[in-house]
């Protein structure tokens, strides 16, 4: 492994070292997380209503997913005849080349990240907007008004919750002073610091709950609600098409899930285990609430899923972040 | 550039070989029936069991997701613009409180006259 | 590492400008749409490589999210498909050609012009000079205050232009929150005044909150009448 380290240093140089590595890194990471979680989905989902889930192949059914893998790999993709071609190939690449470049902007320890830009924190949010494009652009292409309805949902629905989204993480800038994602975690780390859980409570449900929407996940699964829209915006896409939408959604489920750990829970920090361990500990812990989540509430209704983000969460969120403003300043004066 | 973003533009290019390779597999590992053998429902638009009832699914939309967008649009702005203002409101003294109170009050105004004319009201 | 960038700079310009012809060239407005998103977010490529950080981020959240949400739901509400766009848009074409040639004569002038004065001065490396008489920061990079007034490093306007502090949020914030913090605030009613007529255009006319017809009561017997006829049953279903 060295060896090889040190013969691709000597032909690309130290920097280029270092991205090559972290890219296919990062790459085993998506493939894994998504492998994982549709496994550790499956038996959760066989815990909470008392069976066994995935059993056949590999231990405990683990090989179960992998195999899933390799029999997307071998379906015939079909595009439709009155399909919008140009666009129904490109919208699956469009929802997942956001999740990559978010993934490098994660910090995953103190040093280990793949980099550490200036505005971090706004940018992994625009791109999640980018991704949006691509299953409107997904929904549309397929002529089909089960993956319309459910694409226009879902563009409805991560518009109306991304507001949450943006007001909650709001609450914990102002308590870091910073947009850059490591500045945040150290803000947490420092000798008097405090993870933002303890100081934004209310900022970390706002923000579960909007993330859990943004993913499409239930009980805000209704884009792809399969009692009546077969299967939302990707109804129409077979084989890999199919699955990069998955892969998509689950890495999304990872990168909401670490921005989570990164702002309320002190991203890699944690005593007597490494950082990047840590991070990953909380990043499964933030996704095990999603997933349980799922198994306990029952689906809401579009209009109900509005009310919950324009009625409640956004007022909410313009509260906590007022307390927290005016906290802040009382604090200040105080001292 | 400054070099902090080369590597999220490289992860977007990473992200195209990414695509292109998992494509391509299914691609060359797929099955690929002969198109004289293959009934033409196949390629139909995905139904419950019935004809379809029109070629073209691709149909006008309700206005309420239009006002949706726009309204999101408006939060949005004042939310992004906001995000300055949390970065610098420890430097900012009592400045900053008030500036936060006139910012929002336009900003709930907005969100109590939407509400009160039923804009939030999907039905 | 200068030319690198400069290579990039004319990939992301030729990114943006095919994207805004795919737009005025694409048959469907929804083609046209979709390239305007490669048009805005290779402009965010050039934002970052300018080291505009807040703006290239804002650039990615507002436009290529939020308006590009907003223009492809307003071309489906409209219904546009391809159809309009040839018998409509072949004939305004051609009038739009002297419109072209004078746009593109007054941007080659432009930059002719402007190619002509010297480039824009390379970002401050070192400490800020302060007018004479007047305390300012002078230091960017410590941590320190050193004029006293409150704002520490980016966050002082007198930092703007030093190259540790371009474009970040603290130096765009420092000057947005103070000599420009009227028109921040007039921005902020606009977008109220944005809210309130997407509301009205939209909305149902004042007083018609509630549905001015209320839905025809069910009477014991009209269903049973109803039953024998084929057509009452159709109306019935197209309510």
């Amino acid at each position: 492994m060295t060896a090889l380290l040190d013969t691709l240093e000597g032909t690309l140089g130290g920097w280029g070292t270092t991205l090559l590595v972290g890219f296919v890194a990062l790459a085993g990471l998506i493939t894994v997380n998504a492998m994982f979680m549709v496994w550790f989905e499956r038996k959760v989902a066989g815990w909470v209503q008392g069976r066994l889930g995935p059993m056949e192949h590999g231990p405990q059914g683990t090989l179960q997913t992998l195999l899933d893998v390799v029999k997307l790999l071998g379906k015939e993709s079909i595009i439709p005849a009155q399909v919008d071609r140009k666009v129904f190939l490109l919208a699956p690449v469009v929802a997942f080349l956001p999740a990559l470049a978010m993934l490098s902007l994660l910090p995953y320890d103190n040093n280990l990240t793949m980099t550490d830009v200036e505005s971090g924190l706004l940018l992994v949010f625009a791109f999640g907007g980018v991704s949006l494009m691509g299953i409107f652009m997904g929904a549309w292409s397929s002529n089909n008004k089960f993956a319309l309805l459910g694409g226009m949902r879902a563009v409805s629905q991560n518009i109306a919750y991304e507001l949450p989204l943006l007001l909650s993480a709001m609450a914990v800038v102002l308590c870091a002073g910073s947009l850059n994602l490591g500045e945040i975690v150290a803000a947490q780390t420092g000798e008097n610091g405090l993870w933002f859980i303890v100081m934004q409570p209310v900022a970390l449900g706002i923000y579960l709950i909007a993330a859990t929407a943004e993913t499409n996940r239930a009980p805000f699964d209704i884009p792809e609600a399969e009692s009546e829209l077969v299967a939302g915006f990707h109804t129409e896409y077979t084989g890999m098409g199919f699955a990069v939408f998955f892969l998509a959604e689950y890495t999304y489920m990872f990168i909401v899930c670490g921005i989570g750990a990164t702002l309320f829970l002190g991203g890699g920090d944690g005593p007597l285990l490494p950082g990047p361990v840590w991070f990953i500990l909380k990043v499964y812990f933030l996704l095990f609430l999603m997933v349980m989540a799922r198994w306990t509430y029952p689906r809401l209704r579009f209009d109900q899923l509005m009310n919950l983000a324009w009625k409640f969460l956004i007022p909410l969120s313009l509260i906590n972040l007022l307390a927290t403003a005016a906290v802040l300043k009382f604090v200040e004066v105080g001292s | 550039m400054s070099a902090q973003y080369l590597p999220v533009l490289f992860a977007f290019m990473g992200a195209i070989g990414f695509m292109a390779v998992m494509l391509g597999l299914n691609h060359l590992l797929g099955p690929k029936p002969k198109a004289a053998l293959t009934p033409a429902v196949k390629f139909e638009p995905f139904e419950c069991g019935v004809p379809a009832l029109q070629r073209d699914n691709r149909r006008r939309i309700s206005v309420k997701y239009y006002l949706v967008a726009i309204l999101f649009v408006m939060f949005d702005l004042e939310a992004v613009l906001l995000y300055p203002w949390a970065v610098l409101y420890r430097e900012l003294g009592l400045f900053g409180l008030v500036e936060l109170v006139v910012f929002l009050i336009s900003l709930v105004v907005g969100l109590i006259y939407a509400w009160r004319k039923g804009a939030l009201e999907w039905q | 590492m200068m030319d690198f960038s400069v290579a990039l700079l004319y990939v992301f310009s030729g990114m943006a400008v095919a994207g805004g012809l795919g737009l005025v060239l694409c048959k469907h407005p929804i083609h046209g749409a979709i390239s305007l998103l490669f048009s805005m977010l290779s402009l965010a490529g050039i934002y970052a490589l300018l080291d505009a950080h807040l703006i290239a981020a804002l650039q990615v959240i507002i436009y290529a999210g939020a308006i590009m949400i907003l223009v492809v739901y307003i071309i489906m509400l409209l219904d546009l498909g391809s159809a309009d766009a040839q018998t409509v848009y072949r004939k305004a074409g051609l009038m739009g050609l002297p419109l072209l040639a004078l746009l593109l004569l007054l941007l080659g002038q432009g930059m002719i012009s402007v190619a002509g004065d010297a480039a824009a001065p390379p970002l401050a490396q070192g400490p800020v000079v302060c007018p004479p008489g007047v305390a300012c920061e002078t230091d960017c990079g410590d941590g320190v205050d050193q004029d006293g007034d409150n704002m520490t490093d980016c966050a002082d306007t007198d930092c703007a232009g030093v190259a540790i502090c371009f474009g970040t949020v603290e130096a765009v914030g420092a000057n947005l929150l103070g000599p420009f913090v009227l028109p921040f605030e007039i921005a902020s009613v606009l977008l109220l005044a944005g809210i309130v007529g997407a509301i009205l255009l939209t909305g149902r006319k004042p007083g018609e909150l509630e549905p001015s017809v209320p839905p025809p009561a069910i009477q014991p017997g009209s269903i049973a009448d109803a039953s024998g006829s084929s057509e009452a049953q159709d109306t019935e279903g197209a309510v």
